[in-house]
């Protein structure tokens, strides 16, 4: 496990960006945090890494936004998933949660991905925000 | 001219009829799910899926626009549906029942993009709508600017870069824990309240664009509600929602009159659920009025504002003048679908 301490919306993106570079294709990242602790700016430091020209904005609406990844590399697609509004993972194995875990050309990144976590799989990298102790400080912990 | 309108791009399952005669609108029904008086009896328990939900709606929900426009399935001329964005799931039921309508019937089918339906809703009030004008769109899902040639050409020119101003509104409700949906919870207790007894930040407002940013707004409300000094007393709650509510009007005032200022349209349209924000209306209203004084403001009626499916059929009218016919059988529906 690791644990990081992050004093600003960059640092968090750097986290993610640092991450990024890791990954091989078909991972699938799980955050939990409450609102505001750096979810989505988490998802758009992974963006940036892929150098994904369009803002990430929030899935909660329409649960899950695809984003193509024109970088040179096996990976060729940024999911982004939100089960904020969900009650069930009923709902997105619908539209088709699985397909999209299944490709390898994917990276899957699920916000409030404790809501789904039956359907997830074994391997899922499980991410952890908090509020750190002054205003704009979170935790964030990588299983 | 008859047109059906179907809308199931997200919780709401809606069916209207429209008649058009000499280009004035008359709305001969408009239904949405959660009002209509048939819902106890098909729908019974309200499932936790939209879309389960959607399936079971949709029948009930045309066949009593229809009966209420007296009108039979046979004599309308026209089958209109939200294609997108919004929630797959949803928009599949729309998409697919209008298509097999479409193809049984031997009518024309119309796409019509959600967004756009949105601020051409305004014309259902048949006030006459000079063009060009600035839109904006206020919802759950989406917070944009857009610039309107005409009925059928326009252009994003500025939009969230984060969250949707809607949902802002949901988040911090959930954060006061007020309920859902958030909005009118907040513009309630609002009315109360002092909009300047906490400082919030204005996002974006100061940058030499169009775009908004709702995110870092929702983060100062968390923080404000950790702060020790916040009891959460009725007082400060009241206040919060007014001080909060002012934040996102000032930043989607602030960014209109710069779309207006840059573009010099003829008209002002607002639409989308947040629409329905009784200090976004008044005080729209008042800017523009006092810094535009000649540009016609037009707002849609409160329920026109929240998903519907007249706004549908309202846009399809425009495309119904459209040579190109739509292959039923490649219709999809795109929850991505763009201006």
């Amino acid at each position: 496990m690791k644990q990081y301490a992050s004093k600003s919306v960059t640092e968090t993106k750097k986290i993610a960006k640092n991450i990024a570079k890791t990954f091989k294709g078909g991972e699938v990242l799980g955050l939990v945090g409450n609102l505001g602790t750096g979810k989505t700016h988490f998802t758009k430091g992974l963006a940036e890494y892929f150098k994904i020209q369009k803002a990430i904005t929030s899935p909660t609406f329409v649960l899950l936004k695809p984003y193509k990844i024109n970088k040179d590399i096996n990976i060729k697609q940024l999911v982004h998933i939100d089960c904020y509004r969900l009650n069930s993972p009923e709902e997105l194995l619908a539209i088709g949660l699985n397909e999209f875990i299944k490709d390898k050309r994917n990276i899957v990144v699920i916000e409030w991905a404790e809501k789904i976590k039956l359907v997830l799989p074994k391997d899922t990298i499980w991410i952890n925000f908090k509020l750190g102790k002054k205003e704009n400080e979170r935790e964030i912990k990588i299983k | 001219m008859k047109i059906l309108g179907i809308e199931t791009s997200c919780d709401e399952t809606a069916a209207a009829v429209l008649k058009v005669e000499r280009g004035k609108f008359n709305l001969l029904s408009n239904n949405v799910s959660s009002q209509i008086k048939t819902h106890a009896k098909y729908g019974g328990i309200v499932p936790e899926v939209a879309a389960r939900m959607q399936i079971e709606m949709i029948l009930p929900v045309i066949q009593e626009s229809l009966k209420e426009a007296k009108t039979k399935l046979k004599d309308i001329d026209y089958i209109s549906v939200t294609n997108g964005p919004g929630l797959v799931t949803s928009l599949v039921v729309g998409v697919e029942t209008a298509k097999t309508l479409s193809f049984v019937l031997n009518k024309p089918l119309i796409p019509v993009n959600h967004l756009i339906a949105h601020l051409l809703a305004n014309h259902l009030e048949n006030k006459k709508i000079s063009y060009p004008a600035v839109g904006l769109i206020v919802s759950g899902g989406h917070t944009m600017l857009v610039l309107i040639k005409n009925e059928s050409k326009y252009k994003i020119i500025g939009e969230t870069q984060d969250d949707a101003v809607g949902e802002a509104f949901d988040k911090v409700a959930k954060m006061l824990n007020l309920g859902y949906p958030g909005g009118p919870a907040i513009s309630k207790l609002a009315i109360n309240g002092d909009r300047d007894k906490f400082k919030l930040p204005r996002p974006m407002i100061q940058q030499q664009n169009y775009n908004f940013s709702f995110s870092g707004l929702k983060t100062a409300v968390l923080y404000l509600t950790q702060n020790k000094k916040f009891k959460k007393t009725k007082q400060q709650t009241i206040d919060l929602c007014a001080s909060f509510q002012q934040a996102c009007v000032d930043v989607l005032i602030s960014k209109t009159l710069r779309a207006i200022k840059e573009y010099k349209p003829k008209s002002f349209l607002l639409g989308g659920g947040v629409a329905a924000n009784p200090e976004l209306r008044k005080q729209l209203k008042e800017k523009i009025n006092k810094k535009f004084p000649k540009v016609k403001i037009f707002i849609p009626e409160l329920r026109f504002t929240g998903d519907n499916a007249a706004m549908i059929a309202t846009a399809a009218y425009f495309k119904t003048k459209d040579k190109k016919k739509i292959d039923i059988k490649k219709l999809k529906a795109n929850p991505n679908l763009s201006l």
